[in-house]
């Protein structure tokens, strides 16, 4: 319809983690303006690790996020361990691994229950829901609990984990801990799979929009990468290893993002679930193949409102590695370690696939283990030209739709991302000049 | 209050984790919303307010344009409540101030793009430090047990009440071996108790998160840390990873 | 009283059999490095062979925090008594823990009985044992006997050969002893078990029979040995919370998330915290650390042993181990008020250095202890039938070991401290005066100038300074001598001179032709130093002969110092060194109390100072 003008200027998106704002101009068929803007207020990350000692450096970028606090420690630890040359014990990957995936399923669970589900059930927010679709609340919660409760039980706190340190714990579980955890994700696969069948009834309400564009995740020979891996692009053959993660980011400013930009083989790439899906679905656990297949989820997918769907995937499995990792642990018994290793300069690169997507942290430490450079990537600061492209391409196809509706859809396609818009405006980049 | 209390919480610079532990209350939301009504709350829900009963501040304030925001939700508030370090005393958004010159930092962050308009910052300020506030919430996260016992207390018209005495106290009550007998060096004994002293009792020395206990006895900390083997930069650092004594350079 | 003998495999067959039954069964675990009494699930878990547990046994009986009454919001009429108490037998306390229970049961039956902690305490049987390790901490020797008998149901002693010996003290504990396999104790069991109660011994013991002190204690309410302790003192409460004999506690009322329903409940609190006396309308009636110390200490000795004729402090030492600030431990408080001011320590001497021609450098050392001294401060040095005199210190208290002085010869004493040869003994009193406090001036740049004889007092602040160098900023000495024979310390200026950001100048009042450094007076050498100093961050001490300091300071003063940042030394005639003869007064003031160290700012005023 011509001379109809669309404003939308949605300041401030709801039931996304951090401010993010929507614009849309439009006069008839002319797009003004399609933004998506972050006014995020940075915190300067790397000015509150540059001059720390390498004990504390994990402990403050944990605080870059609050709910991948756990993501951000393991990230800051690998690449501290990377600079200085140690090796982790088994043990330690293990139970790293397990809290890995107990913040994965903590996240999803948070996302798709509490963010995405009101949109699909036309509410503004879980609240009401705890009336009309009280089991299902329940059910949430209590996947929920497990999953931070898991978190508390290894890692001593679910957000800023106190336990993990550099090669190694501070205190480590006991077996009976270990038994309860176990127990209680093979109870949680039941209500997985509840929760499956309950997002397939609604997936029908998901926008059936695809831009195809590049995805980026970890990947790793032996199994669907989390916590280790080397770097995969959908749109590129061969693999980078996590060292040379800047071929892949290439970060810049733009004007209407106080986060950073990023691009590589295209003019955006996403990260995340679906991303991890698309590049990696064929090494997923054989549970949670069957609940994408439940769900209809096949890779490729390019329908970025599938995120919150490849997500519920990634629940089954990290369920299912939590009770693998833990048995391990239970079957070799856990023992006591020496965390102790020789301080030495260097500069190493630690990269993680946490809830949300790719993360990757580069720090170089001096003799005395003084952080003098460092430089974060978040994953939500890869996804940030992606949202942008997908909204360019997606207005023009919702133009007609009533304004709160198109209002509606494109905040679905925001929080469809899961992002992390506090996290991304760390901003960090310290070389010397 | 005989009506339900309207509750809202809002973030400006921070992590959210401390708003996330208001989802983490898990079970306990149910009971929550039976007590409060929540009319504002970003990142959970949509709907908004026009005015608030008790409004909850996470996050520290780093910018100009965050003081107009912060005093527009103080005017439209009965109660004003910090919530979490960043809010309190600034928390570790409070680092970048140590460092010193901000112009610097900017550069170091921004490159050649340091100064452009959308990116500026300054000395990161407590909420307390731009507009009055009712009550602190300290922790980096913040304790859900007390922030519940801070709302019931609101909802039943009394003031919370929360320790004045350091971390060590509830070390000694769970049987906790002191670290500092363990060879490691902790803050306890001048950072304010309340979160069941959480990092000691994981074997990791207090980092000072929930901010330092009135008439703390600093002279003595810096002695004890000495006698353990830390050099003054070192015990300097310990002092300045949370506030626990200002450096401040605008 | 009836005695018995189990072997060891017995004794935990019977304890599992206890633990089958129907009461909770609580002893002695590891935890980690450190012991506590917990649940035993099996009779493996118990360790009867520990120094101390960090929390005492009354945690059964008064537990951290418990339910007084419930209630339902609103409602005065709902108040309701809770009262949780299951029948229990703990195994393994120490006597000095018993000993304690017996005060808490007085205090909790005396007058109105407290049911909450009286029905814990009336199910529970209480196994105890003589101690079989050390507990450096531990004094209990001095203030207990047999009051553990008190309370005590059994007493085990490990005879050593796997087996323990039995002490039936109660008829409860005769029941209960019975569903063992224990036999009855030969005579020689019986020696055996008289022996082995006594085998562990403290390391310390107070210097007062215990009954004194209640009197004592009323006389020391002023003392300053209660001050300088609580600098120190965080007011974190640990030590009264480690304590088995105390037993304060904080009310008040929770409410449930629904506000319906709530209970009211005490937790452990402690006189040393500092909101303890804290009342609303915010007066504090004990407002500082030392008032709180005081009256903890007054508490163990003197009210509490008074009131219940039982001992307050039982010497556990868990305060001692658990204070951070090392502060708390009764005994050293206690101790250090009772020694005697004019009783000199004996000294040995270890070493003498021919310095010049009238001075000697000597190294001493005390029996047992450190001297305990800073930078700074004097000893008063006997030599019995001759006299006695003070002596500035002049090693760093860092130095391990003796402790040094450089002496003149200039008296009746010094003449016979220049006699002395390695090996032999004399008096030491002390460390008294005010110090130097480089400990509070970290990353403060330092200015020493010494004049002649007053590098031997610097030399002690400038050594600590020297063994925490990386502690200070920029270090500037400055030494002047008469002539070349009476240069101090010279191989020591050459090392000083060699450390990182560390410049010494010394000047001669008269040189020589093998002299080529500076000469003329001291306050020559201060125009060298001024670019280099920037006065607003350091800090200047000033040691030597009367006649130097006005003009040194005139100078500092030119250069941009402030009075406060001035430190000076001043000599008087010290005889008794603790601020009673008289002889070392500055106008209304004792050098030996508040001196000899002054800042410039605190005497600038004095008729009398310089």
């Amino acid at each position: 319809m011509t001379g109809k003008t669309i404003r939308i200027d949605n300041t401030h998106i709801s039931r996304v983690e951090g401010h993010g704002n929507i614009v849309v101009h439009m006069e008839g068929d002319r797009l003004d303006r399609v933004e998506w803007q972050i006014p995020e207020a940075p915190r300067f990350f790397e000015s509150m690790v540059v001059g720390r000692d390498w004990s504390e450096v994990s402990r403050i970028t944990s605080r870059i996020c609050g709910i991948c606090s756990i993501g951000h420690t393991f990230a800051s630890q690998k690449a501290t361990e990377a600079a200085m040359g140690i090796t982790i014990t088994e043990q330690t990957r293990r139970l790293r691994e397990i809290l890995n995936h107990a913040e994965n399923l903590q996240s999803h669970i948070l996302h798709v229950c509490y963010l995405v589900l009101p949109d699909l059930l036309g509410v503004g927010s879980v609240l009401p829901l705890i009336e009309t679709h009280r089991d299902v609340v329940l059910l949430a919660i209590r996947l929920h609990r497990l999953a931070n409760e898991t978190c508390d039980r290894i890692g001593g706190r679910t957000t800023h984990p106190i336990r993990a340190c550099v090669n190694g714990w501070s205190m480590l579980p006991r077996k009976k801990t270990l038994e309860e955890i176990r127990d209680g994700h093979v109870e949680a696969l039941e209500d997985l799979k509840t929760l499956a069948e309950f997002v397939q009834s609604l997936a029908h309400k998901l926008p059936d929009f695809e831009r195809e564009t590049e995805y980026v995740s970890l990947t790793h020979p032996r199994e669907y990468a989390l916590y280790d891996g080397v770097i995969k692009s959908s749109d590129v053959a061969d693999f980078i290893q996590p060292r040379d993660y800047e071929r892949v980011t290439n970060e810049y400013v733009d004007d209407r993002s106080t986060a950073k930009w990023t691009r590589f083989n295209r003019d955006a790439y996403a990260v995340g679930a679906l991303a991890r899906f698309n590049n990696n679905r064929d090494r997923l656990s054989d549970g949670a193949k069957a609940v994408a297949g439940q769900l209809g989820l096949s890779a490729p997918c390019h329908n970025p409102f599938m995120n919150s769907v490849a997500q519920v995937v990634e629940c089954a499995f990290s369920a299912e590695k939590t009770i693998e990792h833990s048995q391990w642990l239970l079957d070799n018994g856990i023992k006591e370690e020496d965390r102790g290793f020789a301080v030495r300069e260097g500069r190493g690169v630690g990269a993680v696939d946490v809830p949300r997507g790719t993360l990757f942290h580069d720090y170089t430490y001096d003799g005395k283990g003084k952080c003098v450079e460092a430089n974060l990537v978040i994953p939500t600061n890869q996804n940030h030209a992606n949202i942008q492209a997908d909204m360019e391409d997606l207005v023009p196809l919702i133009k007609d739709m009533p304004g709160e509706k198109m209002n509606l859809t494109l905040e679905m396609l925001v929080r469809a991302y899961d992002p992390c818009i506090s996290c991304s405006t760390h901003c960090v980049d310290l070389r010397s000049a | 209050m005989s009506t339900k209390p309207k509750v809202a919480f809002f973030d400006f610079a921070s992590c959210e984790g401390c708003q996330l532990q208001i989802a983490n209350l898990e079970e306990e939301i149910i009971g929550l919303v039976d007590l409060v009504d929540v009319v504002e709350f970003r990142e959970v829900m949509t709907e908004k307010a026009l005015r608030y009963d008790i409004a909850f501040i996470e996050g520290s304030i780093t910018r100009e344009k965050d003081e107009a925001r912060l005093l527009d939700i103080r005017k439209r508030s009965g109660l004003l409540v910090a919530l979490g370090a960043c809010a309190a005393t600034g928390g570790l958004n409070k680092l970048k101030n140590v460092r010193g010159n901000l112009q610097q930092v900017r550069r170091d962050v921004y490159g050649s793009d340091w100064d452009r308009p959308h990116l500026e910052t300054y000395a990161t300020r407590a909420v307390g430090e731009i507009v009055p506030v009712d009550f602190q919430i300290h922790g980096c996260p913040i304790s859900r047990d007390e922030f519940l016992h801070v709302v019931e207390a609101f909802a039943l018209g009394t003031n919370p009440e929360i320790p004045d005495y350091p971390v060590c106290a509830e070390c000694k009550t769970k049987e906790n071996v002191c670290l500092f007998h363990m060879g490691q060096t902790c803050l306890g004994p001048v950072v304010r108790a309340g979160c069941g002293a959480i990092c000691p009792s994981n074997g990791v020395g207090c980092e000072g998160c929930r901010g330092i206990i009135p008439h703390a006895n600093q002279n003595a900390m810096k002695d004890v840390l000495a006698e353990h083997n830390l050099t003054v930069e070192q015990i300097t650092e310990k002092f300045n990873l949370f506030p626990l004594y200002l450096e401040v350079t605008p | 009283m009836e005695y018995k003998t189990i072997g060891k495999r017995d004794f935990r067959d019977f304890v599992n059999r206890l633990i089958k039954g129907d009461h909770e069964i609580n002893g002695v675990v590891r935890k980690g490095t450190a012991f506590v009494y917990d649940t035993l699930e099996a009779a493996s878990d118990l360790c009867l062979d520990y120094d101390e547990t960090l929390l005492p046994p009354k945690k059964y009986f008064l537990p951290v925090k418990e339910t007084l009454l419930t209630f339902k919001t609103g409602d005065p009429s709902s108040y309701h008594e809770s009262v949780e108490a299951e029948p229990r037998v703990i195994i393994g306390i120490h006597p000095w823990d018993l000993a304690a229970i017996a005060l808490l049961d007085k205090a909790f039956s005396t007058g109105q009985s407290d049911v909450n902690y009286l029905s814990r305490r009336n199910q529970s049987l209480l196994i105890g044992i003589s101690p079989t390790r050390a507990f450096k901490h531990r004094f209990s020797g001095s203030m207990i006997t047999d009051e553990y008998y008190q309370v005590a149901d059994l007493m085990l002693v490990d005879l050593g050969n796997d087996t323990y010996g039995i002490e039936v003290v109660s008829d409860e504990g005769k029941a209960l002893i019975q569903e063992s396999a224990a036999v009855p104790a030969d005579e020689h069991a019986i020696e055996n078990m008289e022996r082995r109660k006594h085998v562990i011994r403290d390391e310390a013991h107070l210097s007062m029979p215990k009954e004194d002190l209640p009197a004592f204690l009323k006389k020391q309410q002023q003392s300053k040995v209660i001050d300088r302790r609580a600098e120190r003192c965080f007011s974190c409460g640990s030590c009264v919370l480690v304590c088995p004999t105390c037993y304060c506690f904080h009310v008040e009322e929770e409410v449930d998330l629904s506000l319906q329903a709530g209970r009211r409940t005490r937790t452990w609190d402690g006189c040393m915290m500092e909101g303890f006396a804290s009342a609303a309308g915010g007066h504090n009636f004990r407002e500082t650390p030392a008032n709180r110390l005081r009256h903890r200490i007054l508490r163990k000795g003197k009210y509490l042993p008074e009131h219940f004729h039982l001992p307050g402090c039982v010497g556990c030492g868990r305060c001692a181990r658990a204070c951070v600030a090392d502060i708390a431990s009764p005994l050293e408080i206690i101790n250090e008020m009772n020694r005697s001011i004019y009783l000199p320590e004996v000294a040995t001497l270890q070493k003498v250095h021919v310095m010049t021609d009238k001075d000697r450098f000597f190294e001493f050392t005390l029996e047992g202890r450190d001297l305990g001294h800073q930078p700074g401060q004097f000893v008063e040095l006997s030599i019995p039938g001759i006299g006695e005199a003070p002596f500035s210190i002049s090693s760093s208290p860092t130095k391990q070991g003796g402790f040094e002085m450089l002496i003149r010869n200039v008296g009746k004493v010094t003449e016979a401290v220049h006699r002395l040869a390695p090996g032999d003994q004399v008096g030491i009193r002390g460390p008294f005066g005010s110090h130097f406090a480089v400990e509070r001036y970290l990353g403060k740049d330092l200015l020493f100038i010494a004049g002649g004889l007053g590098l031997a007092p610097l030399r002690s602040a400038i050594n600590y300074v020297m063994d925490n160098r990386e502690n200070y900023g920029q270090v500037t000495i400055l030494s002047g001598a008469r002539d070349r024979s009476q240069r101090l310390f010279s191989e020591e200026i050459n090392e000083w001179s060699r450390a990182p950001d560390t410049l010494v100048l010394e000047t001669l009042d008269q040189g020589d032709e093998e002299w080529s450094g500076q000469t003329g007076v001291i306050t020559t050498l201060l125009p060298m130093v001024a670019d280099r100093i920037t006065p607003s961050n350091t800090k200047a001490f000033i040691v030597g002969p009367p006649i130097m300091y006005r003009f040194v300071i005139r100078e500092l003063e030119a250069l941009g110092f402030d009075h406060k940042d001035i430190l000076v030394s001043l000599e008087r005639r010290m005889e008794c060194g603790v601020g009673k003869c008289g002889h070392c007064q500055i106008d209304d003031i004792y050098v030996c109390q508040e001196g000899p160290v002054f800042t410039y700012e605190s005497i600038r005023e004095s008729m009398e100072a310089l």
